[in-house]
């Protein structure tokens, strides 16, 4: 028994001493991450572009762009935004000449064209810090559903990626020499936070919103995007039906309206004749708002009421000759607003409406709120529902003061 | 030796407290990542509704387990089932519950390799990662239940501490609309999205007939075990809401590991909090890799008491290459899919099916023992 224990205890000891042994070995083996990747070999892509392709013949000698695909066309033009670092001596800065890189590739499947560019430059796409990504408005308009599939499958791909629409050649919109030293991509990223401050944009569409829309069968909206003599400007919005096709555009004084109706009205400012004198203006700030909006079904017809409450200033009084806190006149101002208000509201109903495209999501509502009428009218609901539904507006202003002056 | 170690020395005993440890640590398999999808797919905008109806089925389980070891207090469930259906069929019985736990570890293992994959570590190679982690996992388990235990002890509270600190920044970037309409379906989808959820609350119905013996005082099991599940029951329920809420049940119902997306999205302008998917995999990781200790030190500690061995320390080695194997047996997500819905029938029929009639063979044998 004693011999028993004796031996086992070896083997213990034995066992012990191998296992350490292994330990030791390990520690050589993992020293490392497997992962590591030096940061200067990473092509951080900070922005994307779609365009369709314009002339698929080489310019050169070589076709520098054509992505090798055993299917599919040379439909699209993928065009990306990298930062540009300068090697100083020590830090890693951007450089402060031309602030990016731009590389594209031309074919149909977006995997495809991503890895020739990775044929291009050592630096291999690397997508965890992209910020956004643009439709040319011909690519938009003929359906983006399938296109975002990759970007939507990749583990890299961030959801928070602001998409964008553009009229003109979206290349052009991260080509272009902007008046500030950043990458063009972040810049116009960073537009998207003063869509509070001005609701005259679709708000900040991004890849995840953009997802849920395309597996609900839902319409939405994305931001206009344009460029001209060194400065980029955020318009409107560019309405895409269920079929995530774009079918045309929503104005810039509208979208006051649409955010009304969706409820994601934060800020604003609205314009009216001013009541002293109507040749000239005045400027209602929007800085608080109460929102009601709710469907009813009545003999199988929906009916939208949207009750809104807006709170705010007297912004701009162009008739100098008014006292801004006369209670006459201050009525005077909160009825036009609010008859703006309640313009812009229908306008953006109605045009969705024309558009067979519900992107404020008013059907969700009716989901929400009449789950069983939900049921029968879902499948139908942008196309013969939602066109002959009926709005209600109610709109209360109240201009508490007049800023800082009389 | 040092201390005690039920591989070795049956004589010793842990405090129901500690039970609660080792209960909370099982339940949290990988499956926390992935359920979602599921219930999404059931249950819709209903989707937490089955996770917290859920837990009441392993409530059950739980109950009818602790009653069952309560006829046999000094024997573990690999020997109870001997005595009490007899030799072969108890033998047959040990046989299909460790093969369960086995596959219940494979596929723990398995997801757990393809979010650590995917979300962390693209480049390095998935069986480099399941060679590590069970590699790990045999040192860990060589020196028996004392050091694990301590070693969960100790990492219990900043664990989940910071683990419910990054899960609770998830409320940030909800969506109240997610939620609604409420039982727009009817409670059907509801009680049919609790089958599923079975699988992620699965353990300690299991682990009970192995630690019952050695727990001290036997009064505080009952109590501190459906606490566990209790626990655990509010942290998936809060998940569950919390990936709702970002995600939607349409998105949640397309995502393969829909927990991880949606903290992938979480983002607080002008701050350090943005894309939290990377933090909750970190604590995430040490929590699955105790839950995965804990499966294999009682696969290898039922497979000891079966062969009727000293010590049941060389076992852990031999089990791991099968394991292993197991691992990748199911050639694609498809097939993953499909197995874990059928273990998680197997593990329920257990919990729910077989284990009762042993109760109520239990109950016959000690009341025909009964003085008339």
């Amino acid at each position: 028994m004693a011999k028993s224990q004796e031996k086992n205890a070896m083997l213990t000891k034995r066992w012990r001493k191998l296992l350490m042994g292994i330990l030791f070995l390990l520690t050589l083996l993992v020293t490392g991450c497997w992962d590591r990747k030096e940061i200067e070999n990473r092509g951080y892509v900070l922005g994307l572009a779609i365009d369709h392709v314009v002339s698929p013949e080489p310019k050169g000698l070589y076709d520098l762009n054509e992505t090798p695909q055993s299917a599919g066309q040379r439909k699209y033009k993928l065009t990306l935004e990298m930062p540009k670092f300068s090697k100083s001596s020590e830090t890693k800065e951007v450089s402060k000449g031309q602030s990016h890189l731009i590389w594209s590739g031309e074919g149909e499947s977006m995997f495809a064209i991503n890895r020739m560019i990775a044929t291009k430059t050592y630096f291999a796409p690397f997508f965890e810090d992209i910020q956004i990504l643009i439709f040319s408005e011909a690519v938009a308009r003929e359906g983006v559903g399938d296109i975002v599939d990759f970007f939507l499958r990749d583990a890299e791909m961030r959801r928070r990626v602001k998409i964008f629409v553009t009229p003109g050649r979206a290349e052009d919109i991260l080509k272009a020499k902007l008046q500030v030293e950043e990458a063009n991509s972040t810049f116009i990223s960073k537009l998207t936070a003063n869509t509070a401050k001005a609701p005259y944009f679709a708000g900040k569409a991004e890849l995840a919103q953009f997802s849920q829309a395309i597996r609900s069968n839902r319409s939405f909206a994305v931001p206009i995007v344009v460029v001209e003599d060194k400065e980029v400007r955020l318009i409107k919005g560019a309405i895409f039906n269920k079929y995530c096709k774009m079918v045309g555009e929503i104005g810039e004084l509208e979208i006051l309206g649409g955010k009304i109706l969706r409820k994601t009205l934060k800020e604003g400012i609205v314009v009216v004749p001013n009541p002293a004198n109507p040749q000239h203006i005045a400027t209602f700030e929007i800085y608080e708002k109460k929102i009601k909006v709710d469907s009813h079904i009545q003999d199988d017809q929906v009916l939208f009421t949207v009750e809104a409450v807006l709170i705010g200033n007297l912004g701009e009084n162009m008739a100098h000759e008014q006292d801004a806190v006369d209670p006459v006149f201050t009525k005077t101002v909160e009825k036009a607003v609010a008859a703006e208000v309640t313009r812009s509201i229908k306008a953006a109903f109605s045009k969705q409406q024309q558009l067979k495209a519900d992107v404020t999501d008013l059907g969700g509502l009716v989901h929400r709120q009449h789950p069983e009428y939900w049921k029968n009218v879902k499948d139908r609901w942008d196309e013969e529902v939602f066109p002959m539904a009926q709005l209600d507006v109610d709109i209360k202003i109240s201009i508490r003061r007049p800023v800082i002056t009389h | 030796m040092m201390g005690w170690d039920l591989m070795t020395n049956h004589n010793t005993t842990i405090s129901p407290m500690q039970f609660f440890v080792i209960a909370v640590n099982s339940m949290f398999g990988s499956s926390l990542l992935t359920l979602p999808s599921d219930l999404a797919r059931i249950a819709k905008e209903d989707m937490w509704m089955p996770m917290l109806f859920g837990s009441i089925l392993i409530f059950v389980a739980f109950w009818v387990a602790v009653k069952l070891s309560a006829y046999f207090p000094d024997v573990t469930v690999i020997d109870y089932h001997v005595l009490l259906v007899g030799r072969i069929p108890g033998f047959i019985l040990n046989v299909l519950m460790i093969l369960l736990m086995m596959v219940i570890v494979g596929i723990f293992e398995r997801n757990f390799t393809i979010a650590v994959k995917t979300y962390l570590l693209d480049l390095t190679p998935p069986q480099v990662i399941n060679i590590f982690t069970l590699g790990l996992a045999i040192y860990a388990i060589q020196y028996g239940l004392a050091p694990l235990l301590r070693l969960q002890q100790f990492l219990f509270a900043p664990e989940y501490g910071a683990f419910l600190t990054i899960i609770l920044l998830g409320v940030l970037s909800i969506d109240a609309n997610n939620y609604q309409p409420m039982l727009a379906e009817g409670i059907t989808p509801v009680l049919q999205g609790m089958i599923p959820t079975w699988f992620t609350y699965t353990g300690p119905e299991i682990l009970i007939g192995f630690l019952f013996p050695f727990i001290n005082p036997k009064k505080g099991v009952l109590k501190w075990g459906i606490f566990s599940i209790s626990v655990t029951a509010c942290i998936y329920v809060m998940i569950t809401l919390i990936v709702q809420g970002i995600l939607g049940p349409t998105e949640t119902t397309n995502t393969i590991v829909p927990t991880m997306m949606a903290y992938r999205y979480i983002e607080i302008p002008d701050t350090f909090i943005e894309r939290l998917d990377g933090y909750l995999m970190t604590i995430w990781i040490v929590i699955s890799f105790t839950s995965l200790i804990n499966w294999l030190y009682f696969i290898a500690f039922g497979i000891g008491q079966m062969l009727k061995l000293e010590s049941s320390r060389p076992i852990v080695v031999l089990i791991i290459p099968f394991i292993y194997y197991l691992l990748y047996v199911p050639p694609n997500a498809y097939a993953i899919q499909i197995i874990t819905q059928w273990v998680n029938f197997a593990s329920l029929f257990w919990g729910l099916g077989i284990t009762p009639l042993l109760l109520a063979l239990a109950w016959l044998k000690a009341k025909r023992k009964m003085p008339c």
